[in-house]
């Protein structure tokens, strides 16, 4: 029962619960019993959807939306916010998503994109959106849009970090970058970038924060790769297939939990990566991977 | 009167940083709180917005939660605490208490002011909403604007036992309310600029 019969698209309002889940760890599952050992080991969110990226991968084929019924047995199994993919540019899946309750809408490179020219005009919708990016430029574009979050592509289902750790240390040093540059210089900058000049400006006025939060995906597979993202500036986590993709996941979700709480505590971090009862899954060389195989490439 | 006694903010999850900046504009520098032994010197501390489920387990590691509750009991420490705090400060109500078996869980709360708070009370992300508040007069104080704020899967305070205070309103339902030195916040005083509630609680 909601109180305000008319709901609202209120920017702040979706950003509000992206801030929520700052600090805090957002796990893929694929079914009501991964969420709930989710929700028991702490995870701030979860991310419905019927396979984790390393099966995705391993499957090929088109990846599309996860089944409603599917989403709606994770949606009554916690009380956490819940998270959902759509592909990108598909906004008819997230039309769905949202009708079905679904409190933040993935815009995934993970799934086969809909939509080789546009991404969603996310402003029009209730439910807030985070869509990942690779550089400063492409985040600002999915601000412009109205993302509520931006999370790093990385390369998800790989289990390797480097990726992520590209993405994250590229959109930092670009912001830091724009905090000394003058309102005309910002302008020729966004240009060159293909980016959109008043969230350049934003970026710089908030002395190169993203007026939205930064968070980190793509490739974490133990505590210490989450504490590295938050190091580098990340302010909150996803796991995608780090988490069931190991050999301990109840005991491996709760480590991660730990890991990005104490981010900054060695002696923390020792037992985070302790709580870990067995094997990381394995990864890949992402330099190994065909370039049809590379996910962060979808979506501009 | 910021500075008066050393402010903490409890570090682990969620919008701390958001307060953080709230204090910071006010002149005051909360120090990060993730372990019991900085309770120590602490005068006040906030329990931010974030997941309750999340704040709770955290509670519950290494007596965090024990240390922070006999503070409180106490009332050698004040606290505000806004959304997923304020559910851990307040009690769960009666048929929230027995989960069903495969439904959602209830987090472990402190239950030290005597207001029944429900979670999510209002619905889901879509049901989040901005309205005005009207604050009492001494939070208010000369500027009588009501307070524009932001509700995030909010909880309701349901039932407000004795010597509960109540200080802002939505309308007729208590959204800010103390008890003692325990203040609940349904909504997110950290994410408008409107730094009343923040400067109210250096005071108090």
């Amino acid at each position: 029962m909601g109180r305000n019969p008319t709901r609202t698209k209120d920017f702040s309002v979706k950003v509000g619960l992206a801030e929520m889940l700052k600090g805090g760890v957002i796990m893929d599952v694929v079914n009501a019993e991964q969420a709930r050992i989710a929700e028991d080991a702490g995870a701030a969110a979860v991310m419905a959807l019927e396979r984790v990226p390393a099966d995705i991968r391993r499957d090929g084929g088109v990846a599309r939306m996860s089944a409603v019924a599917m989403i709606e047995q994770i949606l009554e199994a916690v009380s956490i916010p819940v998270m959902a993919k759509c592909r990108i540019g598909h906004f008819v899946e997230a039309q769905i998503l949202e009708q079905l309750g679904v409190d933040f809408i993935d815009e995934s490179e993970v799934l086969t994109p809909a939509d080789e020219m546009c991404h969603v005009w996310k402003h029009d919708f209730l439910a807030p959106f985070v869509c990942g990016a690779t550089c400063l430029a492409e985040a600002a574009r999915r601000i412009k849009e109205g993302a509520a979050m931006i999370r790093t592509k990385g390369e998800a289902g790989t289990g390797n970090i480097v990726e992520a750790v590209r993405h994250m240390r590229r959109i930092q040093a670009e912001m830091r970058q724009l905090v000394g540059l003058r309102k005309e210089e910002i302008a020729a900058r966004a240009k060159a970038d293909g980016a959109p000049v008043d969230v350049y400006i934003e970026i710089a006025e908030r002395e190169g924060r993203l007026p939205v939060p930064n968070f980190a995906a793509g490739g974490v597979a133990t505590p210490a790769d989450a504490a590295l993202m938050m190091q580098l500036g990340a302010e909150a986590v996803f796991v995608g297939s780090g988490i069931f993709k190991s050999s301990d996941p109840p005991e491996r979700a709760r480590a991660i939990v730990h890991a990005v709480t104490h981010h900054d505590d060695p002696a923390e971090l020792v037992r985070a990566m302790r709580m870990c009862g067995g094997e990381a899954m394995s990864g890949l060389d992402v330099r190994k991977l065909a370039p049809e195989e590379l996910l962060a490439g979808r979506g501009w | 009167m910021a500075g008066s006694g050393a402010l903490g903010l409890l570090a682990v999850q969620g919008s701390y940083d958001a307060h953080r900046r709230a204090f910071e504009a006010l002149g005051c520098t909360p120090r990060p709180v993730r372990r019991a032994a900085q309770l120590e010197g602490l005068e006040r501390i906030v329990l931010p917005g974030g997941e309750s489920t999340v704040l709770s387990h955290f509670l519950e590691q290494e007596g965090f939660g024990e240390r922070l509750a006999e503070r409180l009991r106490a009332a050698t420490l004040a606290a505000l605490g806004t959304c997923a705090g304020a559910i851990l400060l307040g009690r769960a109500p009666r048929d929230a208490q027995a989960a069903s078996p495969g439904g959602p869980r209830e987090p472990q709360r402190l239950g030290l002011a005597p207001v029944t708070v429900r979670r999510n009370a209002y619905g889901r992300q879509r049901d989040s909403f901005r309205a005005p508040v009207a604050l009492a007069p001494e939070i208010a104080g000369p500027d009588s604007r009501p307070f524009e704020a932001i509700f995030i899967r909010a909880p309701r305070f349901e039932a407000l036992g004795a010597g509960v205070q109540v200080l802002g309103r939505l309308g007729d339902e208590p959204v800010l309310v103390r008890s003692g030195r325990l203040v609940l916040c349904a909504f997110h005083p950290e994410l408008t600029d409107d730094l009343r509630i923040h400067r109210w609680f250096l005071g108090l």
